[in-house]
């Protein structure tokens, strides 16, 4: 018996979030390229370091918009209620696999949201830095050297992130990641990780 | 790139991955010396920059001054900055500077730029530039404290003086230094343009500029281009900063953070193997268990 | 120059005056900054700018345009009244003591013999008293009150330092700052050059005032020793050449000479070019006059120069009136004049009231313009506000070699006579200057054998034997004017081998020795340096003789002994001169005859009757002038200027707005008009500009880098401003007084164009050499907008 399916992430709200992945990933290898010498050669999957150079910003434009649009998508359900405080009160537990001592999550949990808001931070972040640094000509080299800093910082805090992200939604709790892939769970996996949410599925 | 030249450092390069062959050590470590209170500003070394490294003309227009350009560009590797002081009610200073790359011994251009091989240091003091490694990032142009190196919006590339290294190479001094037609620019060994620094801040300390100095800032390790100005008091009238630094304060922050931030991705990864060894995977199908 | 460029680095003292070496003189220039690190010089200028000189100068003083002779007048009155004057220098080795005739006398801005009607001076009353002897009295105490030294401490006691601030509109301290600084070197043991240039020529005052500063030098003692003189630094790299080979009017090569009308026959010429000496024993060098002449005669009608035909001398044109730049082109404005030709020279640029000169180029019948580049004069009748309809001129232009297509020789300041290689072929199909005038020459004389015509003979009978008679080669014409031995066709050594009965032949009597059987003298290239004093002998050749400091027996004292010996120019050993090569002759014992061999006096002069307008100097106001002359508003300006016909009415007058100085200048990123062909000078200087005070602009409203126009009772012009620190105001006669100043490099051809600058200056030269005065007229400023692009 197959179990039964919920939809999670529509289409858009899908190919979204992989625009925001892919280029994420494209921007870090590049710019890992350009903050370690010793990772200079990732360059030449892009075709070398001049047209790194040129694709990072266009890249970067587009992981631009795309963050944006996750933001109108998604902002309106990424609000904290008092269970979500509750949940970040038992992180630990969380983390410890003990979802008992865990209060319910909607349909995102505390942490999700806090990643949200998190990598919105980081985007607006990166896109004011990573400007001045596309255009480099029209500023002064102490508030390019101090916008490169901050690139940086927001660079490293997002690759965090995208670890944390990438191996809670694939390693650690299996039968996420294929809400991103065809945007369903299953019922099981729902209520089990957002009882909150497929009540609300269920009622609905 | 010479390849008879002996390297020092290559950007983005680790000294370790420098060729060994190219690292031969003890060689003539030059110097170009400038000498403010001879220059009479007659462009002559801008033209002949111009000129040796086939530069283009540019258009320019005055602009209410005799300074030919408003500022350098990357084709224009070297432009005199003429700056009239008041000094007092009744007199007038009229300060006129050689504007190019200094060659810092440490250049921050180098320290900050991000491709291998796009600059490049030699022994011999010059700090060059390879367009053909240069991504265009213009990290160089913020990393230099002196402000030098210049974007080319055709070739997205960065540029600067580079000494007239092919002169330099068959050992003929730069082609601003063999136009000069007062000597206000020298070129020689740095010990021997030391020396003759020491002597023409006592020529002009006995012709009454007090503050006469060298100026060969130890915040780069000292320069490949130095200058002996009159007053050593006041340089930002000459557009040189007091106190320059190879990587200031953001850059060598950056530094840090880099070295950091790598040790904190492999603990990023390492954190979520030891967090799947621990906790191992939390299935929703183990919990519920079947028929729920 | 009485010196040469690298004998500044011996000074202690260099004025720069009427001069911007380091715009227009960088190389030579090198050497004035040597001195002041090396030798602790004091290097200062004098000027109505503060300009890239000043920047590297010890001290500035900001004078208004045409107030020199007051300042050098003042600088007189500095060293006379305070006996700063070199004394036995003064005594040994100038007219100092000679005794003035009793008719002498100056009063109310006029010298005695002041002719009104005919605006010149009878110069009977300006000669020396001679004794019974034939030769002039003297009194060597200096004491006698008609003695030189006392008329002249007597003229120049009204140039008090109040007085010099009133005229120049600077102030007494800073000007006896200077004075204190300049007047330092009337000692043996210190010596002071002066560095001018067209600042002092370019004014109807401009002889004066070079002699001016003559005197200033010779009484401080600084005329013939190494680091001093008066050295005058020429345009362009072969300015000296030029004029040595007599291209300005009046002169034939070699400063001889041209025959007047009056001078009929060879012997009355000679009679009348040839002096007498004043004193006993003199050498009287120009007693040889006869030699050089007949030398150059046989040079130029070889066999047809007999005894028996006065050597040609019949064939020589009579000239019966000035024929200066300002006369030509007079000539052409009252339409006499035909045609003209300009090799090498932009003449609408070059020369004062350019709408006039427009107008005197449109009524020549044709104009031949020979030069590397299509000049503005070869297109004068498309000059902004001419209309092509209404200029008949026929313009021809012929493209020819510029002088780094060819080789050939420099007479720089110096008078080093360098031989230079040429760097590039010339473009295809473009002729040489030697080519053009050859079969100009060759073309004339054709048709003159077919044709006959009046001055047929000297055509026919002209000397031209070179190789190829169609392109003489540059080497064939150095020989030629170095002269040769007609016998046996050896060259020359030295001038004194020249003889008067036409053995020999020299083309300018000063260059023999220039080119001898050791080869050419001009190409050498020694670098020894034995005095250290930087005088090269081996290195090319200088005129006279390779002597390097002219006048160089100054150098010495009565008895021969340098006055600083670690500067000795020359030096008596006993039996010879050593040193440079000696101005007097190599064994002639000192005391022998006097320093000044050129002058019949035997020495040099603080009175001289050879100048038109004065035995000494007086101030006069630029026919321009912003105020009045304190000395003698009666007599305002110089009285024995020319003016040409219809020039009064193109000046300024009282009731005129026109309250601004102006002076014109050049850059050093342009040579004159060429440079606007070459777009990396273009690029490094492109505009025309105009410099304003900072007070006046802000009066004005004008913006650093904004426009402004510029316009003076002939013509106006526009550009950016440039409003500047380095201007400031004076204080003129009670009244404030701004200078505004303006470059000359731009016409409306080439790369860059913009405002002609002698649209401004005014048709009116010196009293003597006619030289416009470029220096110092009257302009009125206003804001202009911006142009629309």
């Amino acid at each position: 018996m197959s179990p039964r399916l919920l939809p999670r992430f529509s289409f858009l709200e899908r190919v979204v979030h992989w625009v925001v992945g892919v280029t994420f990933v494209v921007l870090l290898l590049t710019g890992l390229a350009f903050s370690y010498p010793s990772l200079f050669w990732l360059t030449m999957f892009v075709g070398g370091g001049p047209a790194a150079r040129v694709l990072h910003p266009q890249v970067g434009a587009l992981f631009g918009v795309g963050l944006l649009v996750m933001f109108l998508l998604w902002v309106k359900d990424m609000f904290l209620d008092a269970l979500d405080k509750q949940w970040l009160g038992a992180v630990k537990h969380y983390a410890m696999h003990e979802r008992d001592k865990v209060p319910p999550a909607g349909k995102y949990n505390a942490g999700q949201k806090m990643f949200f808001w998190l990598q919105s931070l980081l985007g607006v972040l990166f896109v004011v830095t990573g400007l001045l640094l596309w255009f480099p000509e029209y500023f002064g080299a102490g508030l390019l050297n101090t916008a490169r800093l901050l690139h940086y910082v927001g660079a490293l805090g997002g690759a965090l992130l995208l670890i944390v992200h990438v191996y809670l939604g694939t390693v650690a709790y299996p039968g996420t990641a294929r809400s991103m892939i065809d945007g369903k769970v299953t019922e099981a996996w729902a209520r089990h990780h957002h009882p909150r949410w497929s009540g609300d599925r269920a009622d609905g | 790139m010479p390849d008879t030249l002996a390297i020092k450092r290559i950007s983005a390069t680790p000294s370790a991955m420098i060729p060994l062959s190219s690292l031969r050590s003890s060689g003539p470590v030059y110097s170009k010396l400038v000498d403010i209170s001879k220059c009479i500003g007659c462009k002559g070394c801008e033209v002949a920059c111009k000129e040796w490294n086939d530069l283009k003309v540019e258009q320019t227009a005055n602009f209410g001054s005799y300074q030919s350009h408003k500022d350098l560009s990357s084709n224009t590797w070297l432009l005199m900055r003429f700056n009239e002081v008041a000094v007092g009610d009744d007199d007038v200073d009229w300060l006129i500077k050689k504007d190019a790359c200094l060659h810092c011994e440490d250049p921050g251009c180098l320290f900050a730029c991000p491709a291998p091989g796009a600059i490049v240091q030699y022994q011999n003091g010059i700090v060059d530039f390879n367009q053909d490694q240069c991504i265009g990032c213009q990290y160089c142009v913020s990393g230099c404290p002196f402000d030098i190196p210049r974007f080319d919006k055709e070739t997205k590339t960065v540029a600067k003086c580079n000494m007239c290294i092919d002169r330099v190479e068959a050992g003929l001094e730069p082609a601003c230094v063999k136009t000069c037609p007062t000597n206000a620019i020298q070129w020689g060994l740095k010990e021997d343009m030391l020396a003759l620094a020491e002597k023409k801040v006592e020529t002009m300390q006995r012709r009454g500029f007090e503050h006469a100095a060298l100026y060969n800032p130890g915040g780069v390790g000292g320069t490949h281009m130095m200058y002996v100005v009159p007053h050593g008091d006041r340089l930002e009238d000459y557009s040189l900063p007091a106190h320059p630094v190879a990587s200031p304060m953001p850059l060598s922050g950056l530094n840090v953070l880099q070295r950091v931030g790598s040790y904190l991705l492999g603990f990023g990864v390492l954190g979520a193997l030891g967090h799947l060894l621990a906790f191992g995977q939390e299935s929703a199908e183990d919990s519920e268990g079947p028929g729920a | 120059m009485t010196n040469h460029w690298k004998d500044i680095k011996n000074a202690d003292v260099i004025l720069v005056m009427g001069a911007n070496p380091a715009e227009n003189h960088p190389c030579g220039f090198k050497w004035a900054l040597e001195a002041r690190d090396e030798n602790g010089a004091q290097l200062v200028t004098i000027d109505p700018r503060y300009t890239r000189t000043s920047a590297v100068a010890d001290k500035h003083l900001q004078i208004r345009p045409g107030s020199d002779i007051a300042i050098l007048g003042g600088l007189l009155r500095h060293i006379l009244a305070n006996d700063l004057h070199h004394a036995d220098y003064v005594r040994e080795h100038t007219n100092a003591s000679f005794i003035v005739s009793s008719d002498f006398g100056f009063a109310d801005g006029l010298f005695s013999g002041f002719d009104e009607a005919a605006s010149r001076y009878d110069k009977t009353s300006w000669r020396y008293e001679m004794g019974p002897d034939g030769f002039v009295r003297r009194d060597m105490t200096l004491e006698h009150p008609r003695c030189a030294f006392q008329l002249l401490k007597k003229h120049y006691e009204r140039y008090t330092p109040a007085m010099v601030a009133q005229i120049a509109g600077c102030s007494e301290a800073k000007f006896l700052e200077m004075a204190d600084i300049i007047c330092s070197t009337g000692r043996a043991d210190r010596v002071g050059t002066i560095m001018y240039a067209v600042g002092w020529t370019m004014h109807t005052t401009g002889s004066q005032i070079i002699r001016t500063g003559a005197i200033l030098q010779l009484l401080l003692g600084n005329i013939g020793r190494p680091g001093g003189g008066i050295n005058a630094l020429r345009g362009h790299a072969n300015v000296q050449g030029a004029t040595d080979h007599a291209i300005v009017a009046g002169i034939l090569p070699g400063y001889l000479g041209a025959p007047t009308p009056e001078q009929t026959t060879l012997r009355a010429h000679l009679d009348a070019s040839t002096p007498k000496p004043l004193v006993e024993g003199t050498v009287n060098y120009w007693s040889n006059y006869p030699k050089f002449l007949v030398s150059l005669l046989k040079a130029w009608f070889g066999d047809h120069a007999t005894a028996a035909n006065e050597f040609g001398y019949q064939y020589l044109g009579k000239q019966d009136g000035d024929a200066t730049w300002l006369s030509i082109w007079d000539e052409a404005h009252q339409g006499r004049l035909e045609g003209f030709i300009t090799l090498g020279f932009n003449p609408l640029l070059a020369g004062p009231d350019v709408p006039r000169l427009l107008q005197s180029m449109s009524k020549l019948k044709w104009m031949a313009v020979i030069d590397p580049f299509l000049l503005d004069s070869a297109e004068f009748w498309r000059a902004p506000g001419m209309d092509p309809a209404e200029v008949d001129t026929e313009v021809m232009y012929m493209p020819t070699t510029h002088w780094i297509e060819r080789d050939g020789s420099f007479t720089n300041s110096g008078r080093w006579t360098q031989w230079k290689e040429k760097a590039i072929d010339p473009p295809d199909g473009v002729r040489s200057d030697t080519w053009i005038l050859s079969e100009l020459f060759w073309r004339v004389k054709e048709l003159y054998q077919a044709e006959g015509g009046a001055y047929n003979e000297p055509i026919q009978n002209l000397t031209w034997n070179y190789l190829n008679p169609r392109e003489p080669t540059l080497p064939e014409l150095a020989k030629e004017i170095n002269g040769y031995d007609r016998a046996t066709g050896r060259l020359l050594d030295s001038f004194a081998q020249l003889t008067a009965d036409g053995a020999t032949s020299s083309g300018n009597w000063i260059y023999t020795g220039s080119y001898t059987e050791a080869g050419n003298m001009m190409a050498r290239r020694g670098t020894d340096d034995p005095t250290g004093l930087g005088m090269h002998h081996d290195w090319t050749w200088a005129w006279p003789l390779n002597r390097r400091v002219l006048y160089n027996r100054a150098s010495a004292d009565a008895e021969g002994r340098p006055w600083d010996p670690t500067r000795a120019g020359i030096a008596w050993n006993g039996r010879e001169w050593i040193g440079d090569v000696p101005d007097y002759g190599r064994t002639t014992p000192p005391g022998g005859a006097g320093a000044f061999i050129m002058t019949e006096e035997g020495v040099a002069r603080l009175f001289s009757s050879e100048l038109a307008d004065g035995p000494f100097s007086e101030h006069y106001e630029p026919v321009e002038s912003p105020t009045t002359n304190p000395l003698h508003e009666s007599v305002a300006i110089n009285p024995v200027i020319n003016w040409y016909d219809g020039v009064r009415e193109t000046l300024a007058t009282e009731g005129d707005d026109f309250p601004y100085a102006c002076t014109v200048y050049r850059v050093v990123e342009h040579e004159h008009f060429v440079t606007a062909n070459v777009p990396l000078l273009v690029e490094a200087m492109p505009d025309f500009f105009v410099e304003i005070p900072e007070g006046l602009a802000a009066e004005k409203g004008i913006e650093n880098g904004g426009r402004a126009r510029v316009w003076s009772k002939r013509g106006e012009v526009e550009g950016v401003a440039i409003v500047t620190k380095r201007i400031k105001p004076l204080l003129v006669n009670g009244r404030t007084v701004w200078t505004v100043g303006i470059p000359v490099h731009w016409g409306f051809v080439g790369a860059t164009r913009a405002s002609m600058a002698n649209l401004l200056t005014p048709y009116v030269g010196d009293a003597n050499t006619r030289c416009p005065e470029f220096k110092a007229f009257l302009v009125n400023v206003e804001r202009a907008e911006p142009r629309s692009t």
